[in-house]
């Protein structure tokens, strides 16, 4: 018996006995006593693995009724919350559509967003999405034989849009029209051009998870909508009547605060967002509008660099507003300053004609299992308060939405070979590997161990946006040129098999519409050219390489 | 590496388990079949009857993990061990009273198979003056080495109540069953003999 473990037995048996303590010897021969009667197990590993075996082969748990109770539980509440809410717009119609409208008439809207329906999780079984490389199809409206590529992430409005990096201002946007009608997936990642390999260096991968969950979000019910607007159909409005409408439903509410550097809010019901903005007109600066063509006196309204507060000063403004209006941030992680623009300001070699964002941006990521999420390009993504630098304060905020999620459970890609060599080809960035120069100007971009974080993508199926959190690898970028690396910090790539598939897929698509036309056609496209960075990159004309449609963005 | 930290949770697990992903089970199991299998082995004594019994316990935990609505997965599970136990021993309409191997009065026979029986016998005087969860103590504290907090965990209690009742424990056996132990030990003896 070790000593430590007798010692420790003794001191947890003097906390209680301490009279113990003077019979410590025979304690010592007690406990020994004790720890040496301990019975030979006899333990067979046989058994171990054919137990294991039969619980394999059982067939699956069977569903108990929670779930279904859940829904009902979820329409009761629900249905109870819109007439709350109808209720509580009652009120407010009759403060702003009544006779004794006062100004600071009490009344509130916060139970569209009851607290209490915003952090729920329901988990589903394994798979319950389908297949998620398959959500990328668009059914409806996407015509056959065209492959769009660049559209990922601009395909909603609501849908915020990722980071720009420089190297994505550089995008290039190409339909390719197919005469063979090659159901091919219809959205493929942006492919950067560059002049760099991505190495990895990072530490060996041992990735042995073999599934995780897949989060996604869920919108409200249509029936908040439709409950608002049944009750404002019977005030009379004096332009219009609203109850000579049909099948009426509320999308959104706007407020506006009345007064200079005034807010507008923003309730989408239909996506459940809040979203606040700078009523335009009340941030104007009428000094700078007067400027005319006198440049001295716009670059007098430029936002210097020592303008800019420091990052703890922005966060402290940012927090600030959120404690004002008690915005609930509870499922937001630490703030950060959204730094992006810094980098490229550095690299700028005219400094004092850059242009610096008159807003900073500090993000409160949104917190899936605890852990911040990601975005497709590795930043932080969730809750966005804006700052205006000329007022230093906040101007806008978007993200603030319900904590309402899906989750089932999908199979997780561990092979670390397949995962480090798409990781090297930029991973959901890839490069398709496209060149921007020669083999031997290209420079080395090293990446480091990678963490493990949900990100946040965005798919279209059905005439619907789904936002989903999936399980994925942040390579950062370790080691970078000194001669300016404008790619991303990072390089993500999903850990879910089919996504990793799909990647492999689009690349295999791809490299057959640009190096083996004769192969393109045997499947099915007809090509008049093979496209090359070369062509972009050589200024050749539209019609030279039609039928590829060309859209510098 | 970094994605080590992310192992998914016992909770995590269970959830995934509970939506129907057979691997999430098996890896619970992996986790707890030897907790379990060492902790049934020392209420019963016996491979053959630990193997039915752990198989029994796992198959339960499988089929019924929809119903677990608890904070902690162990304790769920160790509680279906023990009920699992007693359900063992209780089929023998004789048997009412018997939680274990250390509530039967004839079982002189398997101790003496094992490699220290004569320590084994003297823990059976002790162990047979015990109540079953004040043996599940001992045997969780002293043979499978766990410390209080986790005790707690899996016996469902607080970590003061498992610290009082080895207090209680140790009461008990301050008298008769201490001193038996004591007198019985050649090492005390020696002690004993150099004091006086």
């Amino acid at each position: 018996m070790e000593k430590d473990e007798l010692e420790n037995i003794l001191s947890e048996l003097y906390r209680f006995y301490p009279e113990l303590k003077q019979k410590e010897r025979e304690l010592i021969v007690l406990i020994k006593e004790m720890k040496s009667s301990r019975p030979d197990i006899k333990f067979d590993e046989d058994f171990a693995l054919n137990l294991r075996q039969r619980l394999l082969s059982q067939a699956p748990v069977e569903k108990n009724n929670k779930f279904n109770f859940n829904i009902m539980n979820k329409k009761i509440f629900i249905a109870a919350g819109s007439l709350v809410v109808a209720c509580l717009l009652f009120i407010a119609a009759i403060n702003i559509f009544g006779p004794n409208q006062t100004e600071d008439a009490p009344w509130q809207i916060a139970p569209l967003f009851d607290k209490k329906e915003e952090s729920k999780i329901s988990y589903l079984p394994s798979g319950s999405f389908g297949d998620l490389s398959d959500l990328s199809m668009t059914s409806s409206d996407a015509p056959k034989g065209e492959v769009a590529i660049n559209e990922v992430s601009r395909d909603s409005l609501q849908a915020p849009a990722p980071e720009q990096t420089e190297a994505d201002y550089s995008s290039v946007t190409a339909v390719v029209g197919m005469g063979g009608g090659m159901d091919v997936d219809t959205r493929m990642i942006l492919p950067i051009f560059n002049n760099f390999d991505y190495v990895y260096t990072g530490n060996e991968l041992n990735l042995e998870q073999e599934n995780a969950l897949v989060y996604k979000r869920l919108k409200n019910e249509e029936n908040l909508g439709k409950d608002l607007a049944r009750t404002l159909n019977s005030f009379n409005f004096p332009q219009v009547s609203l109850n000579t409408f049909s099948n009426l439903k509320v999308n959104s509410i706007s407020f506006v605060e009345d007064k200079e550097q005034g807010l507008m809010i923003n309730f989408e019901l239909k996506e459940g967002g809040i979203y606040i903005y700078e009523d335009w007109e009340k941030w104007r600066i009428a000094e700078r509008e007067a400027c005319g063509n006198d440049q001295a006196c716009w670059d007098r309204f430029k936002i210097k660099i020592e303008d800019v507060p420091a990052d703890s000063e922005l966060i402290s403004i940012a927090n600030n507003f959120l404690s004002e209006h008690k915005i609930d941030i509870a499922k937001y992680g630490e703030p950060q300053v959204d730094n992006q623009w810094r980098r490229y300001y550095e690299y700028s070699e005219d400094k004092a004609n850059y242009y610096i964002p008159e807003q900073a941006t500090v993000i409160y990521p949104t917190l899936i299992e605890d852990e911040p999420a990601r975005d497709q390009s590795g930043n932080y993504t969730g809750l966005r308060v804006g700052i205006n630098l000329f007022h230093n304060k906040v101007s806008s905020l978007n993200g603030l939405i319900p904590y309402n999620y899906e989750a089932s459970a999908y199979d997780l890609e561990t092979s670390s070979e397949r995962i480090i060599a798409l990781a090297e080809k930029g991973g959901w960035n890839r490069s398709f590997g496209f060149y921007g120069s020669e083999a031997q100007d290209r420079e080395i971009v090293e990446l480091g161990t990678p963490e493990f974080s949900y990100v946040q993508m965005w798919r279209y199926k059905d005439n619907e946006n789904i936002e989903l959190f999936v399980p994925a690898l942040i390579f950062p970028v370790t080691k970078r040129p000194e001669t300016g690396y404008y790619g991303n910090n990072f390089v993500v790539l999903p850990l879910v098999k089919e996504l990793i598939s799909d990647i492999e897929k689009q690349e295999q698509d791809f490299n057959i519409l640009r190096t083996e036309p004769q192969a393109a056609i045997d499947t099915g496209l007809i090509l008049e050219k093979t496209i090359t960075i070369d062509d972009i990159s050589q200024g050749q004309s539209e019609e030279a390489i039609a039928p590829i449609e060309m859209i510098i963005e | 590496m970094a994605i080590e930290n992310t192992v998914q949770t016992e909770d995590k697990l269970v959830k995934l388990a509970q939506v129907g992903d057979r691997h999430a089970f098996a890896k619970l199991y992996d986790f707890y079949l030897r907790k379990i299998y060492d902790f049934v082995f020392f209420k019963t004594m016996q491979k053959e009857q630990t193997e039915d019994i752990v198989s029994q316990v796992f198959l339960k935990a499988w089929k019924n993990i929809n119903s677990y609505k608890q904070n902690s997965f162990s304790a769920w599970l160790y509680k279906i061990a023990r009920n699992a136990v007693i359900d063992f021993y209780r089929q023998d309409k004789n048997n009412k009273n018997i939680d274990d191997f250390w509530d039967l009065a004839s079982n002189d026979d398997l101790l003496s198979q094992a490699n220290n029986s004569l320590q084994l016998q003297k823990i059976k005087n002790l162990m047979v003056d015990l109540k079953s969860e004040e043996r599940d103590i001992i045997i969780m504290r002293f043979w499978l080495d766990l410390p209080f907090k986790e005790i707690a965990q899996r016996l469902s209690k607080n970590e003061g109540a498992i610290k009082m009742s080895l207090k209680r424990i140790l009461e008990k056996i301050k008298g008769e069953a201490l001193l038996l132990l004591i007198i019985t030990s050649p090492q005390i003896e020696n002690i004993w003999k150099k004091m006086n």
